[in-house]
């Protein structure tokens, strides 16, 4: 697959790393359910993450630390119940909302997240709406495919657009084109402001 | 700004000589860390293959030495970790308790064929991160995002630790990572090392070091596939 349609190195980092928004670390995890080959890309981000922690300077750990890890360890555990079910599966959409002509969007709550994900179903044929946006947008496509100016985008992709990016995506195929997307413009402003009050105090 | 981002420099290069704290309160929590190890200087202690070999022993002989010695060595640099990336100490400490708790138990679950030690562990601690940020923040939340989520990224069941291990770079690629990490030129380390730690944009990042927004875009750029090249090629 082309590499724009696949998380940057940047975001696979993050994902690593664990500093990777958690709404847009669904979308990777979706991402990831749809095209498991893709896994892989993971692995020299894996392995820088296991070195950073090597390499991390210590905190000291209160004097009885590690006597209560034994004592946690030496206690009985219950047995982890096993998940079942994908990431897709459990997304909890809120109701479905008209956006513009075989087009709707569901927000999806994601506790913790700093961006805002949505649930956005278009019907064969049809044009995406157009939608302004002032941060980041990512996008993975969870079933059918949509054509626009990278070519056709499929199942499984990936999409990180730029704020200043446009584009104007249309349904390919005769099956209707669902897609978990996640906006981080709102938080970006409330961002701004932290960095501005960050370096006043410096 | 001149002055104090003098000071802050000669704060960084004292306490953090391999990355670059963000907030004052940061440099801070690392100074007192610090004050107890100085651990960038000495290369790091235990290796994988150490680490590999300790959970071989928990998984099959429940040895609780080898998960002493596992303890002591990650502990003290989980806690380290989570507290760079804005925990509280507390917090902090009790989330490493948890990830070598949750390695004690899962320890069976580790192939060492298949990934690096400390990288399968840190996976462990990044879930359990994850799980707990979002349960903390779901308390204050109404009809909110199902938990589970964070295990579907590879962790807790047993069922999908298999899975987890798929995906593991193989053990030699950390000795790899180490060497190009190390080779990495230092503006584009940094900017590796920022990257690591928070999800800040490069707008931000570029704000922060005053240097031009596409330099920042192609250091981290330059850096990534240089590190991802690295172990490419070695394979």
């Amino acid at each position: 697959m082309n590499e724009t349609l696949l998380p940057s190195d940047e975001i696979l980092l993050k994902y690593a790393s664990g500093a990777l928004d958690v709404g847009v670390r669904l979308l990777v995890d979706a991402h990831f359910e749809k095209l498991p080959a893709c896994r892989a890309r993971l692995d020299p981000f894996d392995a820088l993450a296991g070195e950073m922690v090597r390499r991390t300077p210590t905190a000291a750990l209160r004097p009885d630390a590690l006597s209560r890890a034994l004592a946690a360890i030496a206690a009985p555990s219950a047995p982890d119940e096993p998940v079942r079910t994908t990431v897709v599966d459990r997304l909890r959409p809120g109701a479905w909302r008209w956006a513009g002509p075989g087009a709707r969007v569901a927000p999806v709550a994601v506790s913790g997240a700093r961006t805002r994900l949505f649930l956005m179903q278009i019907a064969p044929g049809r044009a995406m709406p157009e939608h302004g946006h002032s941060g980041r947008e990512f996008t993975v496509v969870l079933e059918g495919a949509y054509r626009d100016e990278l070519g056709i985008v499929e199942a499984g992709a990936f999409v990180e657009m730029a704020p200043e990016d446009r584009h104007r995506p249309v349904v390919e195929g005769d099956a209707a084109c669902v897609c978990l997307f996640a906006l981080e413009s709102p938080i970006a402003a409330r961002g701004l402001v932290g960095v501005a009050a960050r370096w006043a105090m410096r | 700004m001149g002055a104090a981002s003098l000071s802050f420099a000669a704060v960084r290069r004292e306490f953090t000589p391999l990355a670059r704290p963000t907030r004052l309160a940061k440099v801070v929590d690392f100074a007192r860390a610090r004050r107890h190890r100085s651990a960038m200087e000495d290369p790091p202690a235990m290796t994988n293959a150490r680490a590999a070999d300790l959970l071989h022993a928990v998984a099959h002989r429940q040895d609780t030495a080898a998960f002493a010695e596992l303890f002591q060595f990650l502990a003290p640099r989980l806690k380290g970790q989570a507290m760079r990336f804005g925990w509280a100490p507390d917090a902090a400490e009790e989330l490493a308790q948890d990830t070598l708790v949750a390695v004690w138990r899962k320890a069976a679950h580790f192939d060492p064929e298949r990934g690096a030690a400390i990288a399968w562990i840190y996976r462990i601690n990044v879930n359990l991160r994850i799980d707990r940020a979002r349960r903390d923040q779901r308390a204050a939340e109404v009809g909110a995002y199902d938990a589970a989520t964070a295990a579907a990224a590879g962790v807790a069941p047993a069922e999908d630790l298999a899975t987890a291990n798929d995906t593991m770079s193989r053990a030699e690629d950390a000795d790899l990572v180490a060497a190009a990490l190390v080779a990495l030129p230092g503006d584009q380390r940094q900017i590796v090392e920022m990257s690591f730690f928070e999800d800040v944009p490069h707008s931000e990042i570029a704000r922060r070091l005053a240097i031009p927004l596409g330099t920042v875009k192609s250091r981290v750029r330059l850096a990534l596939r240089r590190l991802r090249s690295g172990l490419e090629a070695a394979r």
